[in-house]
């Protein structure tokens, strides 16, 4: 046979041709992702990398022990390192812990975890070192802070994973930023975390209904594949931002539109609303419990308040907002309200406005930047050297032993 | 007009070689990409840190 007989295309031709397309597809696919996540773990590109994190039934989410972490968000340049044994950016610290050493537990938020910085560049890693200098006894100073935790979690924190590292001294961090908003499930930019919440009695009630949203529960399996892939986790990661941003929009929309100092610092104004002053009294009664827990175990408790003004002309420009407008609210208000607990306190806000005072440079860029870290290292140190020189001799008992005797 | 002449040489181009497989990953790439542009805002809110 010379010419070519034209075949006749059956059905099953057609299926065996549409499956080979399928398959084509899906392995084009595959290597197109394998290739984004080649790309994106190379270069970072979007500021990409795996996730470090993972689902915590209790707090919503802590970091993963031992995990590497990147990150390049407000610094010129990415901040790597790695997650400690005991799940937080920190130092590694040794269990039991050393005899004669003296510790300090730091809670906080993203302000205390400070991934804009070298871990050995945060104010509290400065602290420590500080410490170390010019105290007769060693001083271990740990950073537990977490983005985005509340007094919600850092009471839940203090109760389940703190006892265990020995602390001397529970300091709690309180950030005007996002403690006061996003203590009450009203006023939170997220709900997949705990809320605390008032009976009548007066009692407080856990709620830990976000382990049963739908939400929730895919974000901690997904989490697995976050873990893994730098992809899913930028996605992931975006997904989050523009919800929370969104719902953040949506909450200063409802506040009237109109120009107003921002919900955080409302407190700060002579008109607060109710939310702002129910939120905060919140704030007060879960750092008051904070404090029953430490008193109830023998370790001091401090509180810190956060400057709630993070720019040199920030206080002019609210004032001109509201005349009534009062930067020193937060250092005012917690330092009577440790006086009543007892405690003690340092308050940043007046620390800040005294560096500007002075022409000092910015101390932000979003968080604080590294003059901001060497500034709250430097009140911390003056506050923590004042309260260890009181500290019972069985502390100082176990002074340095010079190295070769 | 550079933009729309593009995607119709893309469409051409798929039809005329039936190279139909290249749909799907084309959408994919397309999403990810308006994911990310459009996020791009959000992502860089300073305070916001989306860890999990």
């Amino acid at each position: 046979m010379t010419g070519s007989v034209p075949r006749r295309h059956g059905s099953h031709d057609r299926l065996r041709e549409l499956a080979r397309g399928v398959l084509v597809a899906v392995i084009a696919i595959a290597i197109c992702l394998a290739a984004l996540e080649v790309l994106l773990r190379t270069t970072h590109l979007f500021n990409a990398s795996v996730s470090w994190s993972e689902p915590d039934s209790l707090t919503g989410f802590r970091f993963s022990a031992g995990k590497s972490y990147w990150c390049n968000k407000e610094n010129d340049h990415p901040i790597t390192g790695r997650i400690n044994q005991h799940g937080f950016r920190d130092r590694e610290r040794v269990l039991p812990k050393p005899s004669g050493t003296y510790r300090v537990c730091v809670l906080g938020d993203s302000y205390v975890e400070a991934f804009q910085v070298e871990s050995d560049s945060t104010f509290l890693a400065l602290t420590e070192d500080a410490l170390r200098r010019t105290l007769p006894f060693e001083t271990e100073v740990l950073n537990l802070g977490r983005s985005g935790m509340t007094q919600t979690e850092e009471l839940l924190v203090l109760r389940r994973d703190v006892q265990r590292l020995e602390p001397d001294m529970v300091i709690v961090v309180f950030m005007p930023y996002n403690d006061v908003d996003d203590v009450s499930r009203r006023t939170a930019g997220s709900l997949l975390r705990p809320f605390f919440r008032h009976t009548s009695d007066g009692d407080l009630i856990l709620d830990r209904s976000f382990n049963e949203t739908r939400e929730y529960r895919f974000k901690a399996r997904l989490n697995v594949s976050k873990q893994r892939s730098a992809l899913v986790s930028l996605l992931a990661e975006r997904y989050n931002a523009l919800g929370r941003s969104r719902r953040i929009a949506a909450r200063d929309r409802a506040n009237g539109g109109e120009v107003k100092v921002p919900f955080r610092l409302a407190l700060c104004t002579a008109t607060p609303g109710d939310i702002a002053v129910e939120n905060y009294r919140l704030n007060k009664r879960l750092l008051s419990e904070m404090n029953e827990w430490c008193k109830a175990r023998g370790i001091r408790f401090m509180i810190v308040s956060g400057n709630c003004v993070t720019s040199a002309d920030g206080v002019s420009r609210y004032s001109e907002i509201d005349a009534t407008f009062d930067s020193m609210f937060y250092d005012h208000d917690l330092a009577s309200f440790a006086d009543s607990l007892r405690c003690e306190h340092l308050g940043l806000q007046g620390a800040f406005e005294g560096h500007w005072g002075e022409g000092g440079g910015a101390l932000h860029w979003g968080h604080w930047n590294y003059a901001g870290h060497r500034l709250v290292a430097s009140a911390l140190v003056a506050k923590l050297e004042a309260a260890l020189s009181e500290e019972p001799a069985s502390a100082k008992r176990e002074a340095k032993i010079p190295s070769g005797s | 007009m550079g933009k729309t002449s593009t995607i119709k040489e893309i469409w051409t181009f798929m039809r005329v070689r039936k190279k139909w497989w290249l749909v799907p990953v084309l959408l994919l790439l397309g999403l990810i990409g308006a994911l990310l542009v459009l996020t791009e805002g959000s992502a860089l809110a300073p305070f916001i840190y989306a860890l999990f």
